[in-house]
């Protein structure tokens, strides 16, 4: 039984130990999971999705079925 | 391993290449999967080709910019750059290794008994010149009289262009031999030295002069998908230097933009567990699963 003039001290001390416990966590995480590769893909997938809301996809789309002769060395 | 690559690369390059009808029609695929991208470059005049040239698309929209903007149509390639751009951070050069069929073509080329040479390191810088001047800014700058530019890796460079597409066209259309001049002979040309040098040398495209290759190159340090040295297993043995087709030496620089993640390395060369494969910085692939661990050799012994 915790007497009532300790508790405060108790709870102080196991509210820093859980925040410890919770950093320490947080940064083992840090150092395991790699975030760049997702922010560099999210980057260009915003880029892409500009890209298709501005209709670059048809344009795309009408060069590429087209035999681009002078563009393979004849003509 | 290198059986499930070499698997891999052919259904890729049979995917990309998977419009069979033209011996029928005469003429290119023209359905709605061309406005796919093609993570391996891979000619889009090529009559099977079923996806788009990333490469090719991105000179197209550079040389027609002007136009674009002069029609009111916002085009910078965002499109074109920002699948190159997810397929690079995803999976970086890992697709020269495993799904670009002209790699495919190179290293079938190599295995072609004859005596090897190595590339000088010097010669892989060129790439990047080629990507820049050649698919960026020539197109863009160097323009005719209606403000379209050329597409200038492709006419005057591009050796998959003239195996895939420039060769096949003229088998099937005959009438188009009366209309090749210079730069076809120039292409021609080209394309003969890179099969000869392949035959000599590894992956000599890749390495000297693919610009889809330099723009995958960028993303050796982002790249979701990559190999990852472990320095305490590493005993120096330098196994991993002669196995590597892009002549990286993996436990000296083991974030070489020349990397093509081919994992030879990796399970054909190191024994000492010091390679593994990383997704997100989490390892994947490790050998510790696959073999038993080794003692680290004493490098006086060695």
């Amino acid at each position: 039984m915790i007497k009532s003039p300790q508790l405060p001290i108790v709870l102080l001390n196991r509210c820093l130990l859980g925040i410890e416990i919770m950093t320490a966590a947080r940064e083992n995480k840090s150092k395991r999971v790699c975030v760049a590769p997702f922010i560099t893909i999210l980057i260009f997938l915003i880029m892409g999705i500009v890209g298709i809301m501005t209709g670059e996809v048809n344009r795309v789309l009408e060069q590429a079925v087209q035999v681009c002769l002078s563009c393979i060395g004849i003509g | 391993m290198e059986i499930i690559r070499k698997w891999v690369q052919t259904i890729m390059a049979l995917l990309v290449n998977g419009s069979w009808s033209f011996p029928f029609t005469r003429t290119i695929y023209q359905g709605p999967l061309k406005v796919v991208c093609s993570p391996g470059l891979n000619c889009y005049s090529c009559p099977a080709a079923t996806t788009y040239c990333p490469i090719g698309s991105l000179q197209q929209l550079m040389a027609g910019i002007r136009l674009a903007l002069e029609n009111g149509q916002n085009f910078f390639g965002l499109y074109v750059i920002g699948t190159m751009g997810v397929l690079g951070a995803t999976f970086g050069r890992l697709i020269c290794g495993w799904v670009c069929p002209f790699g495919l073509i190179q290293e079938l080329l190599h295995k072609i008994p004859s005596r090897k040479f190595s590339i000088p390191q010097k010669l892989n810088y060129l790439k990047y010149g080629f990507l820049f001047f050649f698919v960026i800014l020539l197109p863009l700058t160097v323009v005719d009289d209606f403000g379209y530019g050329q597409l200038w890796f492709c006419k005057y460079v591009c050796p998959a262009g003239t195996l895939e597409a420039g060769l096949p066209m003229l088998m099937l259309q005959p009438a188009l031999s009366q209309t090749i001049g210079l730069v076809f002979f120039n292409k021609l040309t080209i394309l003969i030295g890179f099969i000869i040098w392949s035959i000599l040398a590894s992956r000599p495209f890749c390495r000297t002069s693919c610009p889809l290759g330099a723009f995958y190159a960028f993303f050796k340090k982002f790249k979701l998908v990559k190999l990852r040295l472990n320095e305490e297993n590493c005993t120096k043995c330098e196994a991993c230097h002669p196995v590597c087709p892009m002549g990286v030496k993996f436990n000296e620089a083991p974030e070489d933009a020349e990397c093509i993640s081919c994992l030879k390395c990796m399970t054909e060369a190191c024994k000492y567990d010091a390679i593994h494969l990383e997704v997100a910085g989490l390892p994947l692939g490790s050998q510790s699963g696959m073999k038993t661990h080794r003692p680290k050799r004493n490098n006086a012994a060695a």
